[in-house]
């Protein structure tokens, strides 16, 4: 990378947070109060005897949200950068880094949100416990909760940039007809890392979760391979005109 | 600072049509360029390329002795306002725009900007989408020429612009011009409106090249022959004829094709008065044909 890449890829990324940024505060606020809501109203009406986790749902937005943004990367952001100056090679560089930074903010979120669920049961003398599995045993343990989620919501992200980078470049038919492959980063990484939902429907399968260790280096591996393909991919896509 | 531009032999084929036909040509640096043709010439083609909104394919473009695709020197010194502004996302504000064009383009001129805003009335504050058509053409005007880029280009720009924001666009234009001499390109179908500030003129028709001269020689390609009517007639008779106008026994003809001296003289002596033709009407005349 050149000195003038570089330079130009640090105020794309700064861009690109600001542009970013209004939309995941707002994603965040409304997410934890919403949780706090209903979490709320579960310990109220719940049967004392259950601890089952309520953040855990929150998997979902946490996981879909910051999709719906890769999706929208290419879409909203390459035709700016590209008409204030950028070249797709360092708008592709800003964006790994969106991808990068947007999913660690996500895997920040959902580790506090455990964290405090922890704390909460803890208040009461209990353990929340988990419908799916985890890499972790218990809300505390950021240090493991981060990494997990940080991967699976990454590779979610990616598979977002690399769908709406196929919509933007080929129009609506060919990139729906090629969705179910489009979106092959997200499940290998899922699968691999079979937490959540995914490690649910894995447990339902009979499949065994793969060593931690195997796991987390195949789903880093899967994620450089998809990120680094879709960074190749936007560097050959032409501007459209836009619609006055 | 401003960039040259050389392009060699450059094509560009839709599914249904060639948009630009083996395309030749070459434009110094520092100078207004006038670039016309009808709608589907291909001058929104060209200009995505020289800007690097497109890959070229076919042929070659070359912006200050290199290729400006992927080229990040290149890209950041070149900004192009399409019609719809690119520049332009419908969530942000006016604001959020300017603040991006700060950060991306290393020429930006803050003090311009503001004087633009200013000048077009544009509220800072507020949101994209909730600007009018000529505002939100206003707005990327605005971040075009505060850019200050050496190679500056407009491709009908001004959509929606009323006539007092058009005027006060070409004026603003000509000023920055002049304070900060870099090369211009505006693709317009309002001819007489700009013909002014242009020094040369690039004709496009069908992807090909028509004519690429300067805005004075052009002109005096035909002649605009006022006077009596029935000397206007004879001294015009023979020549091809882009339009004539009448009023009582005084008549306007313009003509096009070169005027020897001896036939200016030969209209010195029967009273009638030669002048350069307008741009427009050289333009429909060049241009005119089977276009569907």
């Amino acid at each position: 990378m050149s000195a003038t890449t570089y330079q130009r890829t640090g105020v794309a990324v700064r861009d690109l947070t600001l542009g970013f940024r209004l939309s995941l505060i707002w994603f965040v606020v409304i997410i934890a109060i919403a949780f706090a809501v209903i979490g709320a109203i579960v310990v109220s009406v719940r049967d004392p005897s259950t601890t089952e986790s309520v953040w855990e749902n929150s998997a979902y937005a946490t996981r879909y949200f910051p999709l719906s943004q890769g999706i929208m990367l290419t879409a909203v952001y390459l035709p700016v950068a590209v008409a204030s100056g950028l070249t797709r090679r360092t708008f592709g560089y800003a964006a790994t880094i969106g991808v990068i930074g947007i999913s660690g903010i996500m895997a920040v979120f959902e580790a506090a949100g455990y964290l405090v669920e922890y704390w909460a049961f803890d208040l009461t003398g209990d353990v929340p416990t988990y419908a799916t599995p985890h890499l972790f045993e218990h809300g505390y343990q950021f240090w493991i909760s981060v990494p997990e989620v940080w991967i699976v919501v990454a590779g979610n992200v990616a598979a977002g940039w690399l769908i709406g980078s196929a919509y933007y470049r080929w129009g609506w038919l060919g990139p729906t007809l090629a969705l179910p492959l489009l979106i092959i980063p997200a499940l290998v990484v899922e699968a691999l890392m079979s937490v959540g939902w995914a490690g649910a429907a894995m447990d339902a399968m009979g499949f065994e979760r793969p060593p931690t260790w195997l796991a987390v280096t195949s789903c880093l591996a899967v994620l450089a391979i998809t990120l680094s393909g879709v960074h190749r991919f936007v560097r050959t896509i032409d501007i459209r005109p836009q619609k006055a | 600072m401003s960039l040259g531009i050389d392009i060699q032999g450059l094509t560009v084929r839709y599914p249904d049509v060639t948009a630009i036909d083996d395309l030749t040509l070459r434009l110094a640096g520092g100078k207004i360029y006038g670039l016309l043709g009808r709608n589907g010439s291909g001058k929104t083609t060209l200009l995505s390329l020289i800007a690097a909104y497109r890959r070229v394919r076919e042929g070659r473009v070359i912006v200050d002795g290199q290729e400006p695709f992927e080229n990040e020197r290149l890209t950041q010194q070149i900004c192009l306002i399409r019609e719809a502004g690119d520049v332009v996302i419908d969530g942000d504000s006016v604001g959020n725009i300017l603040r991006r064009a700060r950060l991306l383009r290393p020429t930006w001129d803050d003090d311009a900007a503001e004087r633009l805003l200013e000048l077009f009335e544009l509220p800072r504050r507020r949101g994209v989408s909730k600007l009018s058509r000529g505002q939100r053409s206003a707005l990327g005007i605005t971040v075009g020429l505060a850019s200050r880029a050496p190679l500056t280009m407009f491709d009908e720009s001004y959509l929606g612009m009323d006539a007092p924001s058009r005027y006060a666009f070409y004026d603003a234009l000509l000023e920055d011009y002049m304070e900060h001499p870099r090369t211009i390109i505006l693709s317009t179908h309002l001819i007489e409106e700009v013909a002014r500030l242009f020094e040369e003129v690039v004709i496009i028709d069908r992807g090909r090249l028509v004519a690429h001269e300067d805005t004075d020689t052009l002109r005096m390609r035909g002649a605009a022959v006022v006077g009596p009517a029935v000397a206007v007639d004879d001294f015009t008779a023979g020549m091809t004829v882009l339009g004539e106008q009448r009023l009582g026994g005084t008549k306007s003809v313009t003509v096009y094709g070169d005027i020897g001296e001896d036939a200016r003289r030969v209209a010195t002596d029967w009273g009638l008065e030669l002048s350069p033709v307008a741009l427009q009407d050289l333009f429909v005349h060049l241009t005119k044909g089977d276009h569907a």
